[in-house]
């Protein structure tokens, strides 16, 4: 549905510790962010309804704004009046419900079931069992373990188009009874993207049993993959066995009269955007929330979306911390902090997501998490980024022009620099980045106003995230140390022109004049690329940003000093200069 | 409007406790029977495991031809050792067969298959406390009512028991020792602040009936995940004492019975792990806890982060703006009076109502 152009958008995105309602509305001619509304997410007992923290959120952009949006039986009022109360249209995004609890049924596990992996992390799931050829178990035991597990959804994969289909049958017949042996309200919905020459005699094995719905084989060749039909279909199955369940949907979808979007799928849509609007290096996004992280990558339109339901800085802080060393979060923080602490605020947090850091010492902590979930999130979307997002070196991030930051350990960090560091720190781009920052939490909800008004979502962007700053990620091998390049900023429209030399291993941040624009020119040495080419020099306009220019040449992959004295005295520099903690 | 989080610490409130089985199976008692904890409320078996039999491999005969060996059909109930197919061959003087590996049930056969679920153990649910069944959910469990004092905790190993309560009286600060838990802890369910290693052993190698602490280090989870009886902690992650509330009410019950449903919280159903104390009552019109309530000025509440953690008090002012705090961070605050009349400012994420 896409609403008429003069029509006011109210955006709400229900997150699992907050909830907000974003007024979209023409002000001088266009289309601006004109208030927000904000209360704590009611998807949890005791409320266990989405739609009362959401009143709460309209209640306070009522107040903000000065405009009425809810009538006396507390529906919102669409369309809009002449008297200035209501809104023209109305877009609802989530991130809250549970994750789905998926298990993976396919042959090979470098090729099936690894096309039906990545198919799982397009949406909220927590992989619960795997099944392959490769399976060392009985099928007794995959029995077994499918009735234990219980999942809601079975992923189920396997044959190329001109492949194997016995195999693929065996396999399902072992699904097929274990959702036959579970009670009738509990047996799961079979999603088959496999061999679409046994369609048939699947659903057949199903029939009366459970569910099955099709998509595309998400391996028609072994060298082909196609996984979007297959990750749509998740994501319906998404609303339709999660978000519809939600105490408050239905009122939701009457509002708008449409479904619930997932988050995830919003804010890819705004990458989507991005990439297709800004040159050809293509747009990254990253949302860090409290129960799940998002990577959203997009080049030339083409959108792959990774979400990691077990990582993030709240809800989910103990998982992070219990699936990797507790050394690879230490590493992030400067003397004086011990194993046992870190490990303690980070299950502690998990109790009390919404929790804030009070003082300076867990404000490090709760950033090194964060560093640890976007480089865990970044992990899992490495084997998925579009095929037009282009490496400077195998292994490392492609070198996006555009990173979209959203989540509110990085929106609300105190100073600017702690944000910019968190996501070169965690993420590790290359080339030359501007990096935006979704200050109000606007991302997923312009996604979804994106779908409803075009035109509105695209002048809102302008204005609604702030430029946080441009980062020069340079990748080259020297010696730490050696002089990598020469950069020289000279902000446009007067100030002081900055030239810098480059050492390997250096992190610096250089300041420009607010609202100001800069030219960089850039001079890499000794074969170092900066996005251009080795060694190719090159001018750029940069865009006014809260940070500045940060100039990062401590290496692609980040290596820190492996003696511990050398690391922390790395690591303290760091967050001092560019982090400014505690200044 | 804030909502906080609320942590329910109450002397005597009506309870309604709902015990479930783990699946299906059936309810033993009726709706108005009085239980005490002791008692079986339902009962059902664990899931047993299922084994798929290849009996044409193991007869010797094609798929097709299999079918027809078999003795036992879908529904059957066999003990050990029970023929599911036998074939004789070389006129009788041979006989292939497929037995029963364990007393269980025939689900399916077809194919030159069969499918077999062995018999899972008996599980019997007991009440877990004493008080009254008010609601009977058919093939799942009961809901029992009683009064009593109710504790909720943070965090559970995931276990639920019964004992009476006995209480530690040991340095606050410091892991009990070791030597201060001996056998008459036996049957026991053990309260104290704190605990390390060592404890942790004893109470097993004493076979207590369950453990309520202050506070655990996360180094530890993996050690209590494995103990055999239910651990429950009241504040949290870390090395700090129970919160004198908590204490309190626990100490002043000493030697009585105690429910421990060590159940990891659940932010879906809003369950929390917690203890339940029944206690009889006068009074029919007790309340029930409760949840969802906004913060307001004179509510009493419970700092959860540092520097005030634990910090008990009653809520003064909200200002409308938000402050910066020394972390930097821009946040909407509560001004807390504490109970010994200092005054802090917290952020109202960090607040939970204490009732």
């Amino acid at each position: 549905m896409t609403t008429a152009p003069t029509d006011s958008i109210l955006a709400a995105d229900i997150g699992s510790v907050t909830t907000r309602a974003v007024m979209l509305d023409i002000v001088g001619g266009e289309f601006r962010f004109v208030g927000l509304g904000e209360s704590r997410s009611t998807v949890e007992a005791p409320f266990a309804s989405l739609s009362e923290g959401l009143r709460h959120a309209i209640e306070q952009l009522s107040a903000t704004t000065g405009r009425n949006f809810m009538d006396e039986h507390e529906q919102l009022i669409m369309p809009a009046k002449n008297d200035g109360t209501g809104v023209g249209a109305f877009t609802a995004t989530t991130s809250a419900g549970q994750p789905l609890r998926v298990a993976l049924a396919g042959l090979m596990p470098n090729v099936s079931l690894a096309s039906a992996e990545r198919v799982a992390t397009t949406s909220y799931v927590k992989v619960v069992e795997v099944i392959g050829l490769g399976d060392r178990r009985r099928e007794d035991q995959q029995l077994d373990s499918l009735l234990n597990t219980k999942p809601e959804v079975v992923i189920l994969a396997g044959g190329t188009e001109r492949g194997s289909s016995s195999a693929v049958l065996r396999l399902a017949e072992t699904v097929a009874l274990a959702a036959a042996l579970l009670p009738e309200g509990e047996r799961p919905v079979v999603l088959f993207v496999g061999n679409t020459a046994i369609r048939d005699k699947v659903s057949a094995l199903f029939n009366g049993v459970c569910d099955v719905v099709i998509a595309n084989n998400v391996r028609p060749d072994l060298d082909a993959e196609d996984t979007g039909p297959a990750a749509r279909q998740l994501a319906r199955l998404y609303e339709q066995l999660r978000l519809a369940q939600i105490s408050g949907h239905g009122e939701l979808t009457q509002w708008r009269g449409g479904n619930l979007i997932p988050a995830a799928n919003a804010f890819g849509s705004l990458i989507r955007f991005f990439s297709q609007t800004d040159s050809a290096k293509g747009a990254l996004g990253i949302d860090l929330g409290s129960a799940a992280t998002v990577v959203a990558a997009a080049a030339g339109g083409d959108l792959s979306l990774t979400v990691r339901s077990d990582i993030g800085v709240g809800h989910s802080a103990a998982n992070v911390v219990h699936g990797v060393p507790i050394e690879r979060m230490m590493r992030w923080l400067p003397e004086g902090f011990s194993e046992d602490e870190v490990r303690d605020y980070c299950y502690n947090k998990s109790f009390n997501p919404a929790a804030i850091p009070h003082e300076t010492r867990e404000l490090m902590i709760e950033h090194a998490l964060a560093r640890q979930c976007l480089q865990g999130a970044v992990n899992a979307a490495r084997q998925n980024w579009p095929p037009r997002a282009k490496t400077i070196r195998p292994g490392l991030l492609p070198a996006f022009q555009t990173l979209v930051a959203t989540g509110a350990v990085l929106s609300r960090a105190p100073k600017p620099g702690q944000a910019a560091l968190m996501l070169l720190d965690g993420l590790q781009p290359t080339g030359c980045t501007t990096i935006l920052l979704d200050q109000h939490g606007l991302a997923s909800a312009l996604g979804a106003a994106a779908a409803v008004n075009p035109i509105a979502a695209v002048q809102v962007i302008k204005t609604a995230l702030a430029t946080l700053a441009t980062t020069l990620s340079l990748v080259g091998d020297v010696r730490p140390g050696q002089t990598v390049a020469r950069v020289k900023m000279a902000p446009i429209g007067g100030g002081d022109t900055v030239e810098i030399n480059v050492a390997y291993g250096s992190l610096q941040m250089l300041r420009i004049p607010p609202d100001r624009e800069a030219k960089v020119a850039i001079q890499p040495f000794n074969g170092f690329d900066a996005g251009f080419g080795p060694g190719v020099s090159q001018t750029v306009t940069i865009p006014a940003s809260l940070a500045g220019l940060i100039v990062d040449a401590r290496g692609r992959p980040l290596a820190l000093p492996k003696a511990p004295a050398k690391r922390l005295a790395a690591v303290t520099e760091w967050l001092n200069d560019v982090g400014e903690y505690g200044g | 409007m804030y909502f906080p989080t609320s942590t329910h610490i109450l002397p005597l409130v009506n309870i309604r406790c709902e015990r479930l089985l783990p699946h299906a199976g059936y309810v033993v008692t009726h709706e108005g029977a009085r239980v005490d904890a002791g008692d079986v409320v339902a009962k059902t078996e664990a899931g047993g495991r299922h084994y798929i039999f290849d009996l044409a491999r193991r007869l010797q005969v094609s798929p097709a031809q299999a079918d027809k060996y078999v003795r036992a059909k879908p529904g059957m109930a066999l003990e050990k050792g029970d023929t599911l197919a036998l074939r004789r061959t070389l006129l009788g003087l041979s006989r292939l067969s497929m037995r029963s590996p364990a007393k269980g049930t025939v689900i399916e056969v077809g194919n030159g298959r069969l499918l077999y679920e062995a018999a899972g153990a008996v599980f019997e649910l007991r009440a877990g406390l004493s008080g009254i069944v008010v609601d009977v959910i058919p093939e799942h469990g009961v809901t029992i009512e009683t009064t009593g004092a109710v504790v909720q905790g943070v965090w559970g190993t995931g276990r639920q028991d019964f004992g009476l309560i006995k209480v530690l009286e040991t340095d606050a600060h410091a892991p009990i020792p070791a030597e201060a838990l001996d056998s008459s802890a036996r049957g026991s369910i053990v309260v104290g602040h704190q605990a390390d290693v060592a404890l942790l052993r004893k109470a097993e190698l004493n076979k207590v009936r369950g453990l309520i602490l202050g506070s655990m280090p996360a180094a530890l989870l993996s050690m209590m995940r494995m103990l055999s009886f239910p651990v429950l902690v009241t504040e949290g992650f870390g090395r700090r004492p129970m919160s004198e509330l908590a204490w309190g009410l626990l100490a002043g019950n000493n030697g009585r019975e105690a429910f421990v449903d060590a159940r990891p919280a659940d932010r879906w159903n809003g369950r929390r792990p917690e203890v339940i104390i029944p206690l009889p009552s006068a009074s029919s019109a007790l309340p029930a806890p409760a949840g969802g309530q906004p913060l307001k000025n004179g509510q009493r509440v419970r700092v959860l982060r540092a520097p005030y953690l634990g910090a008990v008090g009653k809520v003064k002012h909200m200002p409308p703006r938000a402050q910066y705090l020394p972390s930097g961070v821009l946040a909407l605050v509560a001004h807390v009076e504490q109970d010994d009349h200092t005054a802090i400012t917290v952020p109202l994420a960090n607040l939970e109502i204490l009732d």
